[in-house]
């Protein structure tokens, strides 16, 4: 069970807690999080709100035929699985570029701060 | 887990050689789970497999957890019996994957909590909040498994040859009994072992 305590995980106090969040560093780590997730969260979101809702509304458009038997619907919905491994592996690449290493760099500076 | 054995589910083969399959696949997995059972003594081994799975390990993991009865049986059958639609609506489980890892993922990893409530409650009142959370947990969990153990009996039920109404509940419920076991024994290192040996079976 947790008690209030466990948030100051490995004895670290409160204060360190203050100051880092307030630090630029932190600051940084959390814009860029957000800056990746939340843009592409609306992308993601939208491209596949507009793959149902013309599923519904417009399913003339959908079964337009492209070549063979392959219509406009397959297409889409294919390229939302091409979507979604795109975005994986954006945020992997925005992770271990510009996420890990900082958040790294701040979990040094806080543990031998408390050192 | 069960669903492996589906592949050429229209021939059944014998009973007994498909009890001595499913028995042996069984012995093998609790044997590992037992194994991994062994190396848990933190509460972050018992949860998180120790944070020791490579992405590769997890990866292959959650493939296996995404190729369960519900969408190995029941997204091959949409598609079979409603065509496009069936199509569609299995579309909507891989874009929800992406909810999870830009949305939750990294920030709940970085609470250093292991559970849906322990998250929620990190800065609330706990009581309700645990509440709240295992109340949806279990509603959602109750639902999901209706159709997940009924695809899992069905398939056990053919291959074992149990055709009773009664024969068929008492190996719904053995099933469940097994997951269950597999889970609290071996918390997520053998969950995790379990469900990369499920995905390399099944691939």
């Amino acid at each position: 069970m947790s008690t209030t305590d466990d948030r100051r995980a490995g004895g670290i106090p409160v204060a360190t807690y203050e100051s880092v969040q307030k630090s630029p560093d932190f600051q940084q780590l959390r814009r860029s999080y957000r800056g990746f997730a939340f843009p592409m969260t609306v992308a993601f979101l939208a491209w596949y709100m507009l793959y149902v809702l013309l599923s519904i509304f417009a399913p003339e458009f959908m079964a337009t035929e492209v070549f063979g038997s392959i219509n406009v619907g397959i297409l889409l919905g294919l390229g939302q699985f091409a979507s979604t491994a795109l975005i994986t592996w954006l945020y992997v690449r925005h992770a271990n570029r510009s996420l890990d290493p900082l958040a790294e760099q701040l979990r040094h500076e806080i543990e031998e701060g408390r050192a | 887990m069960s669903g492996i054995l589906a592949a050429g589910a229209t021939q059944v083969g014998s009973p007994a050689l498909n009890m001595a399959i499913f028995g042996l696949f069984v012995a093998i997995t609790i044997v590992i789970v037992i194994r991994a059972s062994k190396q848990n003594t933190t509460a972050a081994d018992y949860y998180a497999g120790g944070r020791n799975f490579t992405g590769r390990q997890n990866g292959t993991a959650i493939a296996g957890d995404y190729l369960s009865a519900a969408s190995f049986l029941g997204i091959t059958g949409a598609i079979a019996l409603t065509g496009y639609d069936g199509f569609l609506y299995s579309i909507g489980f891989l874009v929800a994957w992406l909810v999870a890892l830009l949305l939750t993922a990294e920030l709940m990893r970085n609470t250093g909590k292991f559970t849906m409530a322990d998250v929620l409650s990190f800065r609330m009142r706990q009581r309700p909040v645990r509440t709240a959370a295992a109340i949806s947990t279990l509603a959602v969990s109750l639902f999901y498994l209706l159709a997940q153990m009924a695809g899992a009996g069905g398939l056990v039920s053919l291959l074992l040859g149990v055709t009773s109404t009664v024969g068929q509940a008492v190996t719904i419920a053995v099933v469940g009994v097994l997951m269950i076991v597999y889970v609290l024994v071996g918390g997520m290192k053998g969950t995790t072992w379990v469900q990369i040996i499920k995905a390399v079976l099944l691939i």
